[in-house]
């Protein structure tokens, strides 16, 4: 913690890991990704179970030796170095204590491995230990601490080195919920005041929205899009990030007519004109994705008609469900109006407000 | 019940292939009247020098072993489970019997255990009379003959013991990570080569091994080396097999922990994994020292004029039908083998109490 040093970043060049599976054949869980992780980010690999996250993690702490591509920690390339020499913290779900060591010597294990000397190594297990809030404890063994405090130990023992680069895998799944906020709450400002590049692997995209600055949503070995939480929740530029970030209404819809920026499109039997920046001809197929606290809904005016099919009222908003032709559209309203009269099984109309919609052109499959 | 069943298999898989192989009981107990196929292949051999007409008999107990070995491994391998993780948790207990099942099944091992004690009893006065059922007037004399006529079989049994004690507990641990941990081609065969030792009967192993080094390249027939190889491949197995088991419970992610904390396969091997598997080890060190200390069926073929061990000298005290001194070196035996497993045991649990680590730079 003494001297801090100059952050660096992470370069993954078409990285691949290929997996040789006896019954399946070769499984390809990371496939040609490149991937640039900025000096002192906090990057996030964001993904269903089996995308990939974990390999790709996995691989840029030595654990799996990539098939192809490369991997470089500020001007180093580690592609061939063995895990115990990249200079890299790992936090894994499990915790991964020394269970045969005390809260102490695991975290001063790192330090000893270093042949540090002993009054140095007593400062800095006690300072790591006071800024995870653990001063008191160092006597302690794992198995006498909560599920919160092991994984502080486990935080504090891979930032006690000083690492360059610190790698988290699903550090908070084992927690419960309330823990899990206050756990992630610490972790991003105690990454913010250390500065050290971050790669954190989850499932849950409220955590990663939460702690990251960028945050890569993968999907079967690929990342699919690379942004802020606010450009993958606003831009999603496929109906699966807009699926994974947040809440979203998916429709489809054949584009009727097109001018000034605007297209008319057929959603569900119904013309809707919205803008788009997209270059969409007459006749392609696009698919709409619309957030669902950006319809209004109301019981008369212009927009798409459909049928209320459900409403829950939650307090501080209510939440609607809508059959506009095929879909079954989500709508949020926050702070409801007391009183509103809208009945089950009535007719509604729908607003869809142009900046609310992303249009998506759909890939020739 | 059902989760026992594995348990109770092995039991049984345990109690049939050791009787099956078993040397010693059958040949003081029955004598000429139930001849088993160990005690004849060691008559064969010993008897009438006909080597191969014993390693032919002893061939026949093969086939027997094998598939106990196998049906063993079969239910071993089902079970798999990590419950060292790292993650810390305490250990659950459970009373879900009821209360006289409980007595009845207390009452039931005091039973086993009071038979033991009198069969140990028995054994102890045997050893201060002059002669058992007939003479009971007590006498030292036994015990004379154990130090002065016997010392050099003490002697030579405890060389052995100490020398391959600490070889065999190494052995298991080495070879028991190196089967669980590292991959490397032939791993499978490695283990089983590693158990066949000790899943074939004593009496194989022993002809086996005075088969082999009967001859070039390498002569030990009759060296102390024989012995004491014999004993730690026969009997590194229960370290290994302990050592795998605790290993598997041990979740992979402790180790990657080290690596990423800077320590290579070596400091995260001792400073982590031995300590970890620190039981397996004393295990094997026990196991190893007690079967050097007891053992007969297989090293009865290795013994020579050279070095001979207390078992071998009880054997010969019972075909002669001096009882007396043939109980005394049985207490001798036991005394040892209780006091270097409660040594071992004390100096287990000091290790495995947590304390800092020693400090690898000075103050």
């Amino acid at each position: 913690m003494t001297k801090p040093r100059a952050p660096v970043g992470i370069r993954l060049v078409g990285i691949s890991a290929v997996f040789r599976q006896r019954e399946r054949g070769d499984v390809v869980a990371v496939d040609a990704v490149d991937l640039d992780v900025q000096p002192s980010e906090l990057l996030t690999l964001l993904g269903p179970s089996g995308c990939g996250k974990t390999t790709m993690l996995r691989m840029i702490a030595g654990f799996q030796q990539p098939s192809a591509g490369g991997i470089l920690i500020g001007e180093r390339d580690v592609t061939r170095l063995p895990a115990n020499r990249r200079d890299i913290g790992l936090v894994f779900q499990s915790y991964a204590l020394f269970p045969h060591l005390t809260v102490f010597e695991n975290v001063a294990y790192g330090l000893r491995v270093r042949r540090r000397g002993e009054a140095d190594i007593r400062n800095s297990v006690t300072e790591v230990l006071q800024l995870v809030g653990l001063d008191g404890f160092a006597s302690r063994l794992s198995n006498e601490l909560s599920g919160g405090q092991q994984q502080r130990v486990a935080l504090a023992r891979a930032i006690v080195i000083e690492p360059r680069v610190l790698l988290f895998d699903e550090p908070l799944s084992n927690l419960d919920a309330k823990l899990r906020v206050e756990m992630r709450d610490e972790i991003r400002n105690l990454q913010r005041r250390l500065g050290i590049t971050t790669v954190y692997v989850t499932h849950d995209q409220e955590e990663a929205m939460a702690i990251s600055d960028r945050i890569a949503v993968m999907q079967a070995g690929r990342i699919l899009q690379l942004g802020t939480a606010e450009d993958l929740y606003r831009r999603p530029t496929s109906p699966f990030v807009a699926g994974f970030i947040g809440r979203a209404n998916v429709m489809r819809g054949v584009v009727r007519a097109v001018g000034d920026g605007c297209v008319t499109l057929e959603l569900a039997g119904q013309e809707v004109t919205l803008p788009t920046p997209l270059p969409i001809s007459g006749g392609a197929v696009v698919s709409a994705v619309i957030r669902p606290e950006s319809i209004t809904i109301g019981s008369a005016g212009q927009g798409l008609r459909g049928k209320l099919l459900n409403r829950v009222y939650l307090g501080d908003k209510v939440e609607y469900t809508v059959q506009v032709g095929g879909d079954a559209l989500q709508i949020v309203r926050s702070d409801p109006p007391e009183g509103e009269d809208l009945m089950l099984g009535q007719t509604v109309v729908l607003n869809l407000p142009s900046a609310g919609v992303q249009l998506l052109l759909d890939m020739p499959s | 019940m059902p989760l026992a069943t594995p348990g109770l298999a092995n039991a049984f898989l345990l109690l049939f292939a050791a009787s099956l192989a078993d040397f010693a009981t059958p040949l003081i107990l029955a004598g000429n009247s139930l001849p088993v196929l160990p005690t004849e292949a060691y008559l064969q051999i010993t008897g009438m020098f006909d080597l191969k007409g014993g390693a032919v008999l002893s061939l026949l107990l093969l086939v027997p072993a094998a598939l106990v070995y196998v049906a063993q491994r079969y239910i071993v391998e089902r079970r798999s489970y990590v419950t060292v993780t790292g993650k810390g948790g305490r250990p659950s207990q459970h009373d879900a019997m009821v209360p006289w099942l409980v007595w009845a099944l207390t009452l039931l091992c005091l039973m086993v255990v009071l038979f033991v004690f009198y069969l140990y009893g028995l054994l102890l006065y045997a050893s201060i009379v002059r002669a058992f059922g007939a003479n009971n007037t007590p006498t030292l004399a036994n015990y004379r003959v154990v130090f002065t006529e016997g010392m050099p079989a003490i002697k030579d049994t405890l060389i052995i013991a100490l020398i391959g004690m600490p070889l065999g507990g190494l052995y298991g641990v080495v070879v028991g990570y190196l089967v669980s941990r590292v991959r490397f081609p032939g791993r499978q065969a490695m283990e089983v080569v590693s158990m066949i030792n000790y899943a074939l009967p004593g009496t194989i192993v022993g002809i086996a091994y005075l088969i082999a080094f009967n001859s070039k390249p390498l002569v030990l027939t009759g060296t102390a080396a024989i012995i004491i190889a014999c004993y730690v491949f026969r009997y590194s197995p229960s370290g290994i097999r302990t050592t795998v088991a605790l290993l598997q419970q041990i979740d992979r992610s402790i180790e990657e922990a080290s690596f990423s904390l800077g320590a290579g396969s070596f400091t995260t091997f001792r400073r982590v994994i031995l300590p970890l598997i620190l039981p397996a080890f004393f295990a094997g060190l026990g196991v190893v020292f007690i079967r050097s200390m007891t053992a007969i069926s297989a090293t009865i073929f290795l013994v020579s004029i050279g070095w001979t061990l207390i078992t071998v000298r009880i054997l010969e005290n019972m075909t002669e039908l001096s009882l007396g001194p043939a109980a005394a070196f049985s207490v001798f035996v036991i005394a040892v083998v209780l006091v270097v497993t409660s040594f071992l045991n004390l100096v287990l649990r000091r290790a495995t109490t947590p304390v800092a680590l020693p400090v690898t730079v000075g103050r």
